[in-house]
């Protein structure tokens, strides 16, 4: 009887340890499949459009004013920029153009501007040092006003760091690197001065740069680097849910106005650029939108070799990002 | 009498004032095994709370029992001023007979007690002594009374008052109509018990009542089986002890109160019945041969699983990853091992046990019938909630988790006390001197609500289970049922 009491006290201990168990069970974890964090494959087809899209809250507001096209304008704003407009010279893709013409003005100074609207400053397999970039559209109803062929605008910009080196480039989307970049060609059709002006007693005051051209839309004032220098190519990596559909890689460098965008390696996964100069000290820059949300990553580094150089982008809210890219 | 036989007259000169002897210190003996029998609860006395659950109940139940009358005869022995102890004084005189039984081989004792009884008074019959008394009545006249077989080899002493001398003792038979008129009876209270094949000893202590007629004719009409008159299941009744376990199915019924259906049709899809089991104690009396009464305590637990959906839940893993670096610059490729994390974000679905907890007390009444190996028993009674306690989660009207406790200042049920019905079928099978093992398939229904919530809908849990327990005998030795 002793043996089938034991067993029986042992059976209620069991029990009563077993209900007295207050385990949560814990459940399954599922994936979104349409939220963007968890797509961690990358693109060959990248359309940079929807990237200047995403950056386009970091944008500064463009100068948008109008003028009558028949009669020509000088427009001024303040003692730093100057356009001047020339008369009857403007067509459509339906004529010639008569009338007010609406004008957004837009120029590209410091490094975080080339960053803002996705404008870096490379050419065809080089690096460019920039002087300003300026982009002016013109409107009539809606439809885009184009300069007659002759007709010139002259823009004048003040910048004191102005460097006569600086040579005419317009900009446009090409190809570097097997990636589609916007990316900025010599043309010999514009020119870029600089803009000067004579103090009394003959005293020649560098105010800026005076740009020349018969072409609207981005043109500026850039200067291939020509290092003497050894070059090597840059590696950055990030984590897996950062891909070249939700991110760019941005190396600024420190002592010149050069803003060099990563292409986007699919097969490693992981961004590059070629022809940096070794020793360069740079600041790397990953943006990324994700849904609704933004990530920044970087570090400053010496470039030195090819190792990887991994970033760790952490959620930032747009206004801190706007104010680290000021700093550059 | 001055007639007699002469054969007669040379037993009876030989043995009328033949007295057997006692034997020294036999009395002494008797008590100390008396003394020395431990009554089984003793087997769990390290256990102080089975113990103390226990004597509760059997507390409990005796007190329930004791006031009421369940038997006339309890009547009849308690108003019964005349009920005298079987202790030894110097009147009494004891008498040893010792009896071999045919069948099984038995030993009887009998004991004559009696404060009043003279020496001269005071005669040991058996069936070898037929010669008689005139004072007392032959155990061979017994034999002639009781027609049953289970005190055919026990004998009876019936002592008459002083006095009464007229009635012829030796060889006449004892009828209802002589214990109606007798007014003074001796009945041992064992001989009310009947002696079942597996009675190893008995002994039979004689006390001397003095019965009314009217308790008398109430004695034999009502129960006609005492003194073994052919009911083998007598006073006292037969105690039992169970412990049983059981695994059970649940069955739950929301009713809407101040919520609509999609609330409702919301909870019942997110809740899944998960099972639940049942566990305890309860002592048992047998009220005759075939009914018993059931009560204890028991604890029941009834799970369920709750599902619940966690959006936008972000993961961070660790991860290690494996690129292939390009150098360039007649650099060849490297290797490089990158711990980075990966994030994902997604919903999580979690399960949650919820509990529904209760101490309870069953109170059932059974008709048990079958044969010494197996038998079957038909129980049905209520099962008294006590307390309950609820643990898990469940969701509120705004679909918002909340916890299912009853305790918590925002518990979501409130505790209610509730009543259920219980029916179920018993099979015992004898596994040991006093022990069946027993299954037990039942069902409960539940006549209230077990919890109501602060939602606006209450819930009842509706059970069927499997109890599988064993059952112990407690008063073994003096029962009369089944050992």
């Amino acid at each position: 009887m002793k043996k089938h009491f034991s067993i029986l006290v042992l059976s209620c201990i069991m029990l009563g340890c077993f209900s007295s168990c207050t385990k949560e069970m814990s459940g399954d974890f599922v994936s979104y499949s349409n939220d963007e964090l968890n797509d961690t494959t990358w693109s060959r087809l990248v359309n940079n459009s929807s990237f200047e899209t995403a950056l386009a809250p970091l944008q500064t507001p463009s100068i948008i004013d109008s003028f009558n096209s028949t009669a020509g304008a000088v427009l001024s704003y303040g003692d730093s920029l100057q356009v001047s407009f020339p008369a009857n010279n403007y067509v459509a893709l339906n004529g010639l153009v008569t009338g007010t013409v609406k004008v957004e003005i837009t120029v590209l100074k410091k490094r975080s501007d080339f960053i803002r609207f996705f404008k870096p400053t490379i050419t065809t397999n080089a690096l460019l040092d920039a002087a300003n970039e300026i982009d002016i559209k013109l409107t009539k109803n809606g439809r885009e006003v184009f300069l007659q062929h002759g007709a010139f605008i002259k823009l004048k910009l003040k910048d004191i760091l102005a460097s006569a080196d600086m040579k005419f480039f317009v900009g446009t989307n090409g190809i570097v690197n097997g990636n589609t970049h916007f990316l900025w060609l010599y043309n010999s059709d514009g020119k870029v001065n600089i803009w000067q002006d004579t103090l009394q007693g003959g005293i020649v005051r560098k105010l800026g740069y005076e740009f020349v051209t018969n072409k609207l839309r981005w043109f500026g004032g850039c200067n291939i680097i020509d290092s003497s220098l050894p070059k090597t190519r840059l590696n950055v990596t990030l984590p897996l849910n950062y891909t070249n559909k939700n991110t760019t890689v941005f190396v600024v460098f420190k002592n010149r106005k050069t803003v060099v965008a990563l292409s986007a390696d699919n097969d490693k996964k992981l961004f590059y650029t070629l022809n940096i100069p070794t020793g360069s000290e740079v600041t790397l820059l990953s943006l990324t939108r994700i849904n609704n949300d933004f990530y920044l990553g970087s570090k400053v580094v010496s470039i030195t070799n090819a190792n990887a150089i991994s970033l760790k982008p952490e959620k930032k809210e747009l206004f801190k990002i706007f104010e680290f890219l000021g700093q550059l | 009498m001055k007639n007699e036989h002469p054969f007669d007259s040379y037993f009876k000169s030989k043995l009328q004032n033949h007295k057997t002897a006692v034997p020294e210190g036999l009395w002494e003996k008797i008590v100390a095994g008396k003394e020395t029998k431990k009554p089984p609860a003793i087997w769990w006395k390290d256990n102080m709370l089975v113990m103390t659950l226990l004597c509760a109940v059997l507390l409990s139940v005796t007190y329930l029992f004791t006031n009421k009358t369940l038997n006339p005869l309890e009547n009849i022995v308690a108003n019964n001023s005349t009920l005298q102890p079987n202790t030894e004084t110097p009147g009494n005189k004891v008498a040893t007979q010792k009896l071999a039984t045919e069948s099984n081989n038995l030993e009887n004792n009998i004991i004559v007690a009696d404060h009043q009884a003279q020496p001269e008074n005071l005669v040991s019959v058996n069936e070898i002594n037929e010669a008689g008394n005139e004072n007392a009545v032959a155990g061979s006249s017994l034999k002639q009374y009781h027609p049953s077989s289970y005190i055919k080899n026990n004998a009876f002493l019936f002592k008459k008052k002083d006095g009464d001398k007229k009635d012829d003792a030796a060889n006449t038979a004892v009828s209802d109509d002589a214990f109606a008129t007798n007014s003074s009876l001796i009945i041992s209270n064992d001989a009310l018990l009947p002696l079942t094949p597996h009675t190893q000893e008995k002994t039979v202590s004689i006390l001397s009542i003095n019965l009314s007629p009217k308790d008398l004719k109430a004695l034999s009409t009502v129960n006609k089986n005492i003194l073994g008159l052919g009911c083998p299941n007598g006073f006292p009744s037969t105690w039992y002890i169970e412990a049983y376990g059981s695994a059970d199915i649940n069955m739950k019924s929301i009713y809407a109160k101040d919520v609509n259906s999609t609330y409702i049709n919301k909870l019942d899809s997110t809740t899944r019945m998960s099972g639940g089991f049942t566990f305890g104690v309860r002592v048992s009396k047998s009220i005759n041969e075939h009914f018993l009464l059931k009560t204890g305590l028991q604890y029941s637990q009834i799970n369920e699983r709750f599902k619940t959906k966690t959006d936008s839940i972000l993961t961070i893993t660790t991860v290690v990853t494996t690129r292939t670096i390009v150098r360039g610059g007649g650099q060849s490729d490297t290797t490089v091992r990158d711990t980075s994390t990966l994030q994902q974000i997604g919903y999580k679905t979690g399960y949650v046990n919820n509990r529904y907890k209760s101490i309870e007390i069953p109170v059932i009444a059974s008709y048990e019938t079958g044969n010494d190996n197996w038998r079957i028993a038909l129980n049905g009674g209520v099962i008294v909630n006590l307390t309950s306690s609820y643990t898990g989660q469940t969701f509120d009207t705004s679909y918002g988790i909340v916890p299912l406790s009853a305790k918590q200042a925002n518990g979501f049920y409130k505790s209610n006390v509730n009543l259920s019905l219980y029916a179920g079928v018993s099979l015992l099978k004898r596994i040991g001197n006093g022990l069946d093992a027993f299954a037990e398939p039942y069902f409960r229904y539940s006549l209230s609500n077990a919890a109501t919530s602060g939602a606006g809908y209450s819930q009842r849990f509706n059970s069927a289970g499997l109890s599988l327990g064993i059952r112990y005998k407690l008063n073994r030795k003096s029962s009369s049922t089944r050992d």
